[in-house]
């Protein structure tokens, strides 16, 4: 008995895999941008692991709350996780077929990850002025800077790509062009950007 | 359109549709929505109102941003709703993250020892 059910399980996973359908019922572009944002974490990860190398590895390291302004930084955050929750409600929306409503709620996600990016180059602009960059900074911790920027630069791009993304995603939507699976998939690229920023936040700003 | 698609609610041109997500779930945006800010405020104030040992500070952060990503990736990113391989590849890359941060605090801690 146990070997006949063996081989039902074997024969209905070569079907699974064996072409003309979706191993894990899901759809092409879906599973890509999960392995997309799959190999995009490990990237992040990377980042991240090499910055607490460094704090590790360094005698001293500048106090965050007097050079990097953390209300600021917070209010990023909330903006970010407003983002998400819009993003959130658009998919539910396009999902139910409510598609007023879902460009609506992408037009805000739109608004709120502009608003991120504009508050980040508000403080990059401050920190550049004070002398930091990416080879040397004031506070003679040149690593301190460096990770600074590359970390909190390439989470901006992330969102700044998103930006572009979502607004073109928000206007194929207004023109019954994009369907509830390219949303979806969008919404996607987008919790993904709050999720690396979860990790970013208290790694720079509050440790 | 094909048997085998139509066995999944994909049409001829392989395009899975997604089934509309239960009613409920808005409920779920909205306490996460609140829950994340919360969160956020409490990390804040681990450096803006209280004085916290390094220790605790870390802990209070880490036990944060878990529940923070696991809120994310379970309801913002739908996981909660996906199937048990999709969960897999989702938290791969933090598995594999951790285990590196392991490999490589080590030398860091030793390489500050040294100075």
């Amino acid at each position: 008995m146990a070997a006949i059910e063996t081989r039902q399980d074997t024969a209905t996973v070569a079907e699974r895999w064996g072409g003309g359908r979706s191993p894990w019922d899901v759809s092409w572009s879906k599973l890509m941008m999960w392995l997309f944002l799959a190999s995009d974490a490990m990237t992040f990860a990377g980042l991240l692991v090499a910055l607490w190398a460094a704090r590790f590895s360094a005698p001293v390291w500048p106090n965050r709350g007097e050079i990097l302004n953390i209300r600021l930084a917070a209010g990023m955050t909330a903006i970010l996780i407003f983002s998400s929750t819009t993003m959130a409600l658009t998919v539910f929306a396009i999902r139910r077929g409510w598609r007023p409503a879902a460009v609506r709620f992408l037009a805000a996600t739109v608004v709120a990850g502009a608003c991120f990016v504009g508050l980040q180059a508000f403080e990059w602009t401050h920190l550049i002025r004070d002398g930091a960059g990416l080879a040397g900074n004031p506070w003679g911790v040149p690593a301190f800077s460096f990770t600074f920027f590359t970390i909190t630069g390439l989470h901006g791009l992330h969102v700044l790509g998103g930006v572009i993304y979502l607004w073109a995603m928000a206007v194929r939507l207004a023109k019954g062009l994009s369907g509830a699976e390219g949303v979806e998939v969008a919404g996607l690229y987008w919790g993904f950007v709050d999720l690396v920023w979860v990790f970013i936040w208290p790694s720079i700003y509050l440790l | 359109m094909s048997d085998a698609h139509a066995e999944h609610g994909a049409d001829e041109t392989g395009v899975v549709h997604a089934e509309p997500l239960p009613e409920g779930v808005t409920r779920a945006y909205y306490a996460g929505f609140i829950l994340l800010l919360v969160l956020t405020a409490i990390e804040a104030s681990t450096v803006l109102l209280f004085s916290l040992p390094t220790a605790v500070r870390v802990v209070v952060l880490i036990i944060s941003a878990s529940i923070k990503a696991m809120m994310i990736g379970a309801y913002y990113m739908n996981l909660k709703f996906e199937r048990v391989a999709l969960i897999g590849i989702a938290i791969s890359p933090l598995l594999l993250a951790v285990l590196m941060f392991f490999m490589i605090a080590p030398d860091a801690a030793q390489h500050f020892g040294a100075r």
